[in-house]
């Protein structure tokens, strides 16, 4: 009898535990207006700028890690941690000053040697500008000016020095002493450092105000956490009950918020989305050496349908590698391919393929739009004889793992935000690009690269069309459609908004809360 | 009236799949019909799938069921009937891999284990040990990186590891059947091991291994639905049902439908192998329990309608009077009747013998008027009554408010009528606390448990108290057992054959002290019994009972020195010493 | 029953040994390099070798493994090859978080099974059907489907519960509680019908027995035949189910985890798998080890507890 009274006793006391848990739980899933959480879909590859992801993912490295130079919404380069900077006449020397007084987050004041230093070590990392800082000369000029020297004219050189490419993400000398220190903390210059003891890696990551940052009225928030959400309808509840402010979305997720008052879509065209042909040279399929067998899968496919069955609203069909309103995106070039799987056949049986080819890609699963995408081109392009053989990467790395391997002709990924033609052409199609693993050359593109490289400003944005239109014409990869960066957040966000001509969101330390 | 079962009639068995059967086994059957259903409808799907599976019709993504689309299209308008259908076909084939390798593991490893015994068992066991702490989910998605995706290379380390479960129960099933006539005598016959364990062992266990298979395949079917949803196993475009549930959960929001189709066939599939396992467990216990019989059905008595009158013996109201009580068994063929219309009176302070051989139904009467038959037993007829309280017909709980209080029970074996599991002292004080009378107080509890204790002439009550059941001798238990019937002060206490399972000397100590607590407390007390010897030697009256029914009844010295039944006649002829007193 | 705690441990060494050799050989057999996946696309020769002999990865297998005990029996789990973090670290933060939901989830379950169990062992017949009906639609819904209907009702809805995310115990027990709520029963459901089933079944044949029919005659309350002494005798077949189920809710931690966006070990798992990231991998596999082992050892204490003649040896 005893016992039973106990349980029962213990049995009022846990449900009225759990009782008060609700309502406090409920209570605090709304939170305050000084704190800010996003949701981002995967955990940071590394806190190390060097290492780290572009896109959305600059949100891990940027709030502790203020760039040298930064990029307005209307697109123009402005003052960051340097306020002075230009261009010799020929794009092949660059420099910038430091602003008067700027510190690092420990106190100690940053010297044009510690930004060598800093430049210097981002060099030797994995993110995507790298390569390209990596073939610059980078020196000071006395105790606040930095110079670098480029062999070719190159005009994104101050582009490598914003959030967006992460080369002026500058790290103090503290943190260049050890390394592998970088991955868990942070030694930066910007508004706020990573809080570490407030943080669990793979889940959340805390960043708290720097007490020694330049601008104080730039810190809007008490704290930042960024979460981890893989799932994207887990992301979507915790933005309807008011846990998170902002999250990615996707073209599955995005309508379902509709109903929301307080919630908001934002979504602009950034990004293409298609197949990279990686084989153009032909080392695995001989085929794709020729321009009529590539000419024809770009006529094989039904832009249209694909790109709403995939994407719905949320993006447009295209037929060339850029998104409509950025850098390089022609006019000219729309409408090329029109679908037409007669001519695509007919193209083949030219080339000697009538009886159909065989052409091994890869793809991440962990990327369901990509999913989709790779299976609607498969079942199309097998009506005229063409056959995907499918190869799914569970994530990122095995997806990097199977490009690198060489055992795959053409691939679905996007390489980042659309934005200049430059970097983009350079990293795709141009020998020695990061994606064009094979290496593979086409002399009238390298030509039309080349004289953009050194194009005056007058001149730049018919050069890049030009790089586009070749890209085209011969058919270098198989564009389906202009992919929205789909944002969803809570209204009362403030300074969200895309970045004009470079697709990137403004970044978390850019927004202020209602 | 309903007929009477005598013993030496052979009853017919009843068919096991006869259709009463069937009703009773209803929903197993549904599931093994869904199941065999599906499974043919998959493995058509080449004649059934209107659609091929991986034709897209991009403009007519995600649209519900219409005309064309009996269950709908997916996200990239391929119709989700025919995927459905195709992708039954990898989703099955991995559960039936994970299965054959489970039963086939399981088993080999089980029986060699059970039947070989000795270093074999010692090594399998550490087999098992092993593969039962490995986290085995580690190892399938370890597995399924290393072959591509490939489900069946997950099924199989499924299997592999479930096999470690299977193989113990298995095992423990074999150390029973080893010791077990039939193979011994295989053995004797000179049949080799192997031979043994496969044309013996192998089919006695097939169906403990049915039951286990068929709750495994549900496992296995779940497996491939949390795998489909991590995106794992089975890559794009071919269907499977587990990657239908993964495609379908990235739209949960925008058409749930799809989730409910893909989430709905491994559900009713998960379900049907449940049912399925239940009934064949359920089919296997009865097939295991007596030869033929059905699975016991409770009995379904009409109710009396009226009080019934009191029937007067003139004088002082007896402590137990039986008129026409029936008592019969529920089998497939209606109630059964085991003891017919039997009718006799208990006086009170009076030793009654209630006497007859083992299926005379004497036992069953005993349980009858305290209403602890079994589910399948029950009163068919007649009264009875305690004194001025019917006892039957009679609900639970007036039976309950009687039980210890008024009627007492000692059964036959001592050795099982204690709970192994608490002291003597723990029980017997149990019962006080409930109808001792003497209240709640722990010290009074107490007291009064020793006090029962040493009235059933016990040496060291204190010790006892202290003990438990498996400490303590035959006698002893039984004693404690009168002790436990005693605390109620009962006005009548059955004893249902108190001595049988004791050795000859103690049988003599018990029977004095039923004889004493007739004397000190002037309580009746029915003795069920086989052995004429102990009737003679303490009962002052007795009945004589076979096949239901009374054949002689009366005082002792009448049915000894004057039985008018043949029956009693051969029975007292029978029994050694008595006969011999007798005839002398 | 002390001898048996004793063996129980001792045994535990090398069973964990073999555990972490057949995980370790396992794996390097998943394809994928975490050099390569650390370094990106664009890395230079130079660095990927580098890197690749930093982390040990041209060293033929058993050396590695060799290298890999060796740092085990200091007591250091390794590191991860992709954050960088201490593997014990990362492990300690994040075993809390599963072990609320397994044990939460098994405690629930517990319950519920049992009373099931119970209810239809002494009820009739069509309660007894009803009760195997509703712990199979347990089974019969994919585990994640509950889960993200659970968030639907009760965190948007009716905001009862958070959506996602977990807070520790430390921070503030009444938010640990309500942010397990959720998961934790998205976790029982499918566990609830073996415990009810094998309670059932066990009560079922252990009222049959003789001693109950004792107590029933000696007058003792139904309520005390049921609970105290029928279950009593069930005991063992429960214990070893809800040991069965406890482990059995190991894999479900990964769905739940990724639904509810908690930071546990089950999600963790597969990202390292998928990473290749064998020194997590192996961390979690030992852990999830000896969370078996301590079941395991628990329910023989049980054992002993529960039944008097092991306990006197």
């Amino acid at each position: 009898m005893k016992k039973k009274s106990a349980l029962l006793i213990a049995t009022i006391l846990a449900a009225a535990l759990a009782l008060t848990g609700c309502t406090a739980g409920a209570k605090s899933s709304a939170k305050a207006d000084d704190t800010l959480v996003i949701a981002l879909q995967s955990p940071p590859v590394s806190l190390d700028p060097a290492k780290a992801a572009v896109g959305l993912y600059v949100n891990y490295v940027d709030p502790a890690y203020a760039s040298l130079l930064n990029r307005a919404v209307n697109g123009k380069i402005v003052a960051g941690l340097a306020d002075k900077w230009g261009y010799n006449s020929d794009n092949t020397e660059f420099h910038a000053t430091l602003r008067k007084g700027v510190k690092w987050a420990d106190g100690t004041p940053i010297t044009a040697a510690d930004v060598v230093a800093s430049i210097k070590y981002f060099a030797t990392g994995s993110g995507p500008s790298s390569p390209t800082m990596a073939a610059l000369d980078v020196s000071a000029q006395g105790d606040s000016t930095v110079v670098l020297k480029s062999k070719t004219p190159n005009p994104i050189l101050a582009d490598l020095l914003t959030p967006e490419n992460l080369g002026g993400a500058i790290i103090s000398p503290a943190g260049l002493k050890n390394p592998p220190a970088l991955a868990e903390a942070t030694y930066g210059a910007g508004p706020y450092v990573y809080n570490t003891k407030q943080s669990v890696s793979g889940d959340h990551y805390v960043f708290t105000p720097n007490k020694n940052y330049w601008n104080q009225s730039a810190i809007h928030y008490k704290s930042i956490t960024i979460k981890v959400i893989a799932n994207a309808n887990s992301a979507v509840q915790a933005l309807k009950s008011g846990q998170i402010d902002f999250m990615q979305g996707n073209a599955d997720v995005a309508p379902t918020i509709k109903s929301n008052s307080d919630l908001a879509v934002l979504s602009k065209p950034s990004i293409w989305a298609g197949l990279f042909l990686l084989d153009r040279d032909g080392t695995i399929v001989p085929a794709l050496a020729d321009v009529r067998v590539r000419q024809a899968l770009n006529y094989a496919v039904d832009r249209d349908a694909i790109t709403k069955a995939v994407y719905g609203e949320y993006g447009q069909a295209v037929d060339q590698p850029q998104a409509p309103g950025f850098d390089g995106y022609s006019k000219a070039a729309e409408k090329v391919y029109t679908y037409n799987p007669a001519k695509a056949k007919k193209l083949l049986a030219e080339a000697g393929y009538a009886k159909g080819l065989t052409i091994p890609v890869n793809y991440g699963s962990f990327d369901a739009d990509n999913t989709k995408l790779v299976q609607a081109v498969q079942e199309q392009l097998s009506v005229v004889g063409v056959t995907l053989e499918l190869t799914a990467a569970t994530n990122f790395g095995g997806w990097v793992g199977d490009i690198v391997s060489k055992k795959f002709a053409a691939t679905v990924l996007s390489p980042g935000s659309g934005g200049a033609e430059f970097p983009f052409a350079q990293s795709a199609f141009m020998p020695g690009g990061i994606v064009n693993i094979f290496g593979a050359e086409d002399p009238e593109l390298s030509a039309a690269f080349n004289a953009l490289a050194s194009a005056s400003v007058a001149d730049h944005d018919a050069a890049a069309q030009k790089v586009t239109d070749v890209a085209v014409d011969h058919a270098l990869s198989l564009p389906i459609a202009a992919v929205n960066t789909t944002l969803m957040y809570n209204k009362k966000l403030q300074g969200l908004e895309f970045t004009k001509g470079n697709g990137v969101p403004t970044y978390v330390t850019a927004w202020t809360s209602k | 009236m309903t007929s009477l079962i005598d013993p030496t009639v052979k009853i017919a068995k009843p068919r096991v799949f006869s259709l009463g059967v069937l009703r009773q086994r209803i929903l197993p059957t549904i599931a093994l019909f869904a199941i065999v259903l599906i499974t043919v409808a998959v493995y058509a799907a080449p004649l059934l799938a209107s659609y091929d599976p991986l034709k897209q019709s991009l403009l007519h993504a995600l649209e519900g069921p219409s005309g064309a689309h009996p269950l709908g299209t997916d996200g990239l308008g391929r119709d989700i009937l025919s995927r459905l259908l195709w992708g039954g076909q990898p989703t099955l084939s991995g559960v039936v891999v994970a299965v054959v390798v489970f039963a086939f593991v399981g088993m080999t490893l089980g029986i060699l284990a059970g039947y070989l015994g000795g270093v074999t068992d010692r090594v399998i066991g550490a087999l098992l040990d092993i593969m039962l702490s490995i986290p085995s989910i580690i190892l399938i998605l370890a597995v399924l990186a290393i072959f591509n995706q490939n489900i069946f290379a997950a099924m199989v380390v499924l299997g592999l590891f479930a096999a470690a479960g299977l193989a113990r129960v298995i095992r423990s099933l074999c150390l029973a059947l080893r010791e077990e006539l039939f193979v011994d005598a295989a053995r004797v016959s000179g049949l080799t091991p192997l031979r043994i364990m496969t044309r013996h062992i192998l089919p006695s266990l097939t169906g403990q291994l049915l039951v286990q298979m068929s709750l495994f395949a549900g496992i296995a079917l779940a497996v491939q639905t949390g795998l489909g949803f991590l995106g794992l196993g089975t890559p794009a475009p071919s269907p499977s049902w587990g990657g239908m549930v993964g495609e379908s959960a990235q739209v949960i929001q925008q058409d749930p439908f799809f989730l409910l189709i893909a989430g709905g066939i491994i559900g009713v599939m998960s379900v049907a192998f449940g049912l399925l396992g239940d009934g064949l467990r359920d089919f296997e216990a009865d097939r295991r329990r007596t030869a033929g019989a059905a699975r016991p059905v409770p009995l379904r008595v009409p109710k009396s309608v009226g009080v019934a009158e009191r029937r007067q013996d003139g004088g002082l109201p007896a402590a137990l009077t039986v008129t026409d009580y029936s008592v019969g068994f529920a089998t497939t063929a209606g109630p059964q009747a085991v003891v017919d219309s039997i009718g006799f009176t208990v006086q009170e302070g009076e030793i009654f013998g209630l006497v007859g051989e083992s299926g005379s139904g004497k036992t069953v009467t005993a349980l009858a008027l305290l209403g602890l038959l079994p589910e399948n037993g029950g009163v068919l007829g007649g009264e009875a009554w305690l004194g001025s309280q019917q006892i039957s017909p009679a609900t639970e709980q007036e039976l309950r408010r009687v039980r210890g209080r008024e009627i007492a029970y000692v059964s036959q074996e001592p050795m099982v009528a204690l709970d192994p599991h608490f002291t003597i002292g723990s029980q017997l004080s149990e019962v006080v606390r409930t109808i001792g009378g003497v209240g709640r107080s722990r010290a009074a509890i107490r007291a009064k448990s020793v006090e029962l204790l040493a009235s059933v002439r016990l040496p060291n009550p204190q010790d006892v108290m202290r003990r438990y059941p498996h400490e303590l001798s035959g006698g002893m238990i039984q004693r404690v057992a009168i002790a436990i019937a005693l605390a109620g002060s009962p006005r009548l206490l059955i004893a249902d054959e108190p001595t049988t399972a004791l050795d000859v000397t103690v049988q003599a100590g018990i029977l004095d002290l039923l004889r004493s607590l007739r004397d000190d407390r002037g309580m009746a007390i029915i003795l069920v019994t086989h052995d004429l010897g102990v009737v003679a030697d303490i009962c002052d009256r007795a009945i004589v009972m076979r096949y239901g029914r009374i054949v002689e009844q009366g005082l002792i010295e009448t049915i000894f020195y004057e039985p008018k039944d043949p029956y009693t006649i051969e029975l007292i002829a029978s029994t050694p010493n008595i006969a011999r007193d007798i005839d002398a | 029953m002390l001898r048996i705690i004793v063996r129980r441990l001792l045994l535990s060494i090398p069973l964990l040994l073999v555990v972490s050799g057949i995980t370790f050989v396992l794996e390097s057999f998943v394809p994928g390099d975490p050099a390569r996946s650390l370094l990106g696309v664009n890395a230079t020769v130079q660095q990927y070798d580098a890197l690749r002999q930093s982390l040990h990865l041209n060293e033929p297998v058993l050396q590695q493994y060799w290298l890999y005990l060796q740092g085990l029996f200091q007591g250091d789990l390794g590191k991860s090859i992709f954050t960088n973090e201490s593997v014990l670290q990362t492990i300690a933060g994040r075993l809390p978080v599963t072990l609320s939901l397994i044990v939460g989830a098994t405690l629930l379950a517990s319950i519920i099974g049992i009373f099931l169990g119970v209810y239809s062992a002494t009820r009739g017949r069509v309660s007894r059907r009803v009760v195997d009906v509703l712990s199979l639609l347990g089974i019969a819904f994919p585990g994640f489907w509950v889960a993200l209907a659970l968030i639907a009702v009760f965190a948007i809805a009716l905001p009862l519960f958070p959506a996602t995310g977990y807070v520790t115990f430390a921070d503030s027990p009444q938010l640990w509680i309500s942010s397990l709520v959720l998961p934790v029963v998205a976790l029982t459901i499918g566990g609830v019908a073996l415990i009810a089933k094998v309670t059932r079944d066990s009560m079922l044949s252990t009222l049959s027995l003789d001693y109950i029919r004792t107590l029933r005659a000696s007058g003792v309350s139904q309520l005390s035949i049921v609970w105290r002494h029928a279950l009593r005798n069930s005991g063992l077949a429960v214990a070893t189910t809800i040991g069965l189920t406890l482990i059995s809710f190991i894999p479900g931690t990964i769905f739940v985890e990724s639904v509810f966006v908690l930071p546990g070990l089950g999600y963790a798992l597969v990202t390292a798998t998928n990473q290749h990231d064998i020194p997590l991998v192996q961390g979690i596999g030992l852990t999830f080890t000896a969370v078996v082992i301590v079941v395991n050892l628990l329910v023989d204490i049980l054992y002993g507890l529960l039944n008097p003649k092991v306990r006197a040896q």
